[in-house]
């Protein structure tokens, strides 16, 4: 239990994941705007008439209570802010949401103080919620997240050489780093190609906010190459195999 | 302190049972010990047997003795609707409300993007079968209202509705002895979509 030096403290945070722990309790992987990602057990939290069982469902945005144990911290109060109710109403955005949750978990290490993450998350859950094309909305908070960490790719000049003329990017690789020109694809022996439509959409998805792109359609050909170009990316640069990837590909496809 | 070794067995065994502590299983080891060697044979057949003779229902995969589980084979229940839950024990609390007159399907478990668990992990290729022999005319979603349960009960609602099958979902709403104040959006927002009149 808690020792005599038990202190106390609030967080904003989302609910990244929520894993039964024995009959009664749960263990939630918080992402907070104070202290980053953080992980804590909720009491009773698996019984219907706690008050912690809805505030540490995935997707809730809470004030959090925490107390810091021996071991491990403890939630003791939680009062939602925002429960995203519309994600809960689609599978799609369920899906892609959990895709959103896992991978942020994946790229972030834990006791990290960072409020663009927090915000960053936070914008694309609502997004999401309001979006009729939750893919979009998801390639967006990956590019974006990898803006943050420090790993964009290469957009809108070659990886190799820098050249910035657009229409001189014909491929992208994920092993050098974002876009290559013409000679630079020919002479590494990278075979793919991609449209410049594909690169300039990713390149706007990883720039400007949400709003500036809410009437933004992909046709079929950006989507699927945008698709295979963020999953070699995010593959290569993150070494994760992500379980929400394989429930969206085996059950949303 | 040491005990006899037979008596430190059976705590150590004990102990493992979830909701059992070392105190609890003390006072069960020592109950145990001064009950009659008849009482701890029934015991330990019960608990020797409930693993040999229990199987799945080959109908609604709730736990059974015999091919088909007593509700299954009870000629009242109205076989033309099934309630799908997760697990036996969600079965058993629907059950002992005596509301529900239809039959099960225990899917043994739920989808969980989060978690990677896919349909083909659980009973839901069953439950399509049951639906397409032709007999069933609604099948009652009766998932927890977690992002498991939700993401669950959509899918089989997205496969079941171009059966030709009417898909209803429980309806969720307050707790009883729950407070208005403290419920959540979720609860409150399905509590006004699904209210009735009175
Ligand atoms: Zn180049
Ligand atoms: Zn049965």
């Amino acid at each position: 239990m808690l020792d005599s030096r038990t202190r106390t403290y609030n967080v904003t945070a989302v609910v990244l994941r929520s894993r039964p722990l024995g009959e009664k309790d749960r263990v939630v992987v918080l992402f907070s705007r104070e202290a980053g990602k953080l992980d804590a057990v909720a009491k009773g939290a698996r019984q219907p008439k706690s008050k912690l069982a809805a505030g540490t469902q995935p997707f809730t945005l809470a004030r959090f209570a925490l107390a810091r144990g021996r071991t491990l911290q403890v939630v003791t109060q939680c009062v939602i802010e925002e429960s995203f109710y519309a994600l809960h109403e689609d599978l799609s955005k369920i899906a892609w949401g959990a895709y959103v949750l896992e991978l942020m978990d994946a790229a972030t290490p834990p006791h990290q103080h960072d409020e663009a993450l927090f915000d960053l998350l936070v914008s694309t859950l609502r997004w999401m919620g309001a979006t009729d094309d939750p893919e979009l909305v998801t390639r967006a908070f990956e590019l974006r997240l990898l803006n943050a960490l420090g790993y964009a790719p290469a957009l809108t000049e070659c990886a190799v050489c820098g050249r910035t003329v657009s229409d001189s990017l014909v491929a992208f690789s994920a092993r050098w780093g974002g876009a290559l020109c013409a000679a630079d694809a020919a002479q590494r022996g990278h075979r793919g190609k991609i449209s410049q439509g594909t690169l300039r959409t990713a390149a706007a998805l990883s720039g400007s906010k949400g709003d500036a792109l809410q009437r933004l359609r992909l046709t079929p050909q950006v989507r699927t190459e945008l698709r295979g170009l963020m999953n070699d990316f995010l593959t290569q640069r993150l070494e994760v195999r992500l379980k929400a990837r394989e429930f969206l590909v085996k059950v949303m496809e | 302190m040491r005990y006899a070794r037979p008596l430190a067995q059976l705590i150590e065994q004990l102990e493992k049972l979830p909701g059992i502590g070392p105190k609890s299983a003390q006072r069960l080891a020592f109950h145990i010990l001064r009950a009659s060697q008849e009482e701890n044979q029934r015991l330990a057949t019960a608990i020797l047997e409930v693993k040999a003779k229990t199987r799945y229902c080959q109908r609604c995969f709730n736990f059974s003795e015999e091919d088909l589980c007593p509700i299954c084979q009870d000629a009242r229940r109205d076989q033309s609707v099934i309630c799908v839950v997760a697990d036996p024990r969600d079965l058993t609390a629907i059950e002992n409300s005596g509301e529900f007159r239809g039959v099960y399907h225990v899917l043994q478990g739920l989808l969980s993007p989060i978690e990677g668990v896919l349909p083909d992990q659980l009973r839901v290729r069953e439950l399509i079968e049951r639906v397409k022999s032709g007999t069933v005319k609604e099948v009652i979603l009766a998932m927890n209202p977690t992002v498991e349960g939700d993401a669950t009960a959509l899918f089989l609602s997205g496969e079941l509705k171009p059966l030709g099958v009417k898909v209803t979902q429980l309806a969720m709403g307050l707790p009883v002895g729950g407070d208005l104040d403290y419920a959540d959006q979720v609860t409150i927002a399905r509590a006004v979509a699904w209210r009735r009149e009175i």
